[in-house]
């Protein structure tokens, strides 16, 4: 069964971390089995 | 969104979970100090047993042929444009979002559906009252809303 996941990450978690972490997998050469779709967003923090 | 639980499971522990961990030594981060990510599961056919059968579409009779197929709703796309009513950006005064992003939604549907001969399909995230379902719609792509 398909599922939504939404995850909040911690304060201290930085966009910049959230790319490192993408590019680190390589998603775009090696997309994860399963995946439909995935966004990210900055909805602010500390 | 992703199609199990089970793969996301899978692609936490195999791939996310270590890439974390090897960007964290490089920016010089303690994880052990870091908190927890807040994690919400939705599934997303589990609130509507008796609308749908998964797996299995339904066809939308009053939209033009070439990928009109819905799961998730039940028989009427019309009668989910009547309850739009209920929230409606129109009535509330607020500008018409979707006329906006059409030109790129046309350009995408209408070429692939000319490459494959049939509708494009389309995940959408927040479909809201269905104003850009609507358009997909029209310009023949198949779409799945997860709202």
């Amino acid at each position: 069964m398909p599922i939504v996941l939404y995850q909040k990450m911690p304060p201290d978690t930085t966009i910049e971390m959230i790319e490192a972490v993408t590019e680190e997998m390589d998603v775009r050469a090696l997309p994860p089995n399963g995946l439909i779709v995935h966004t990210a967003v900055d909805i602010g923090g500390a | 969104m992703w199609e199990s639980q089970d793969d996301w499971d899978k692609f936490a522990e195999s791939r996310l979970g270590p890439a974390f961990a090897t960007v964290a030594g490089r920016m010089g981060i303690d994880l052990s100090q870091a908190g927890e990510p807040e994690t919400q599961v939705l599934e997303v056919l589990k609130h509507h047993p008796r609308r749908v059968t998964p797996g299995v579409p339904t066809r939308i009779a009053s939209r033009p042929p070439g990928g009109c197929d819905t799961v998730g709703m039940d028989g009427s796309f019309e009668l989910h444009l009547q309850r739009r009513g209920l929230f409606s950006s129109e009535r509330r005064g607020l500008r018409h979002r979707p006329a906006r992003v059409t030109p790129n939604l046309s350009t995408s549907c209408s070429g692939r559906s000319a490459a494959s001969g049939r509708g494009t399909a389309v995940v959408e995230v927040g479909p809201g009252t269905g104003q850009a379902t609507a358009r997909l719609l029209d310009l023949g792509a198949s779409v799945t809303a997860s709202s």
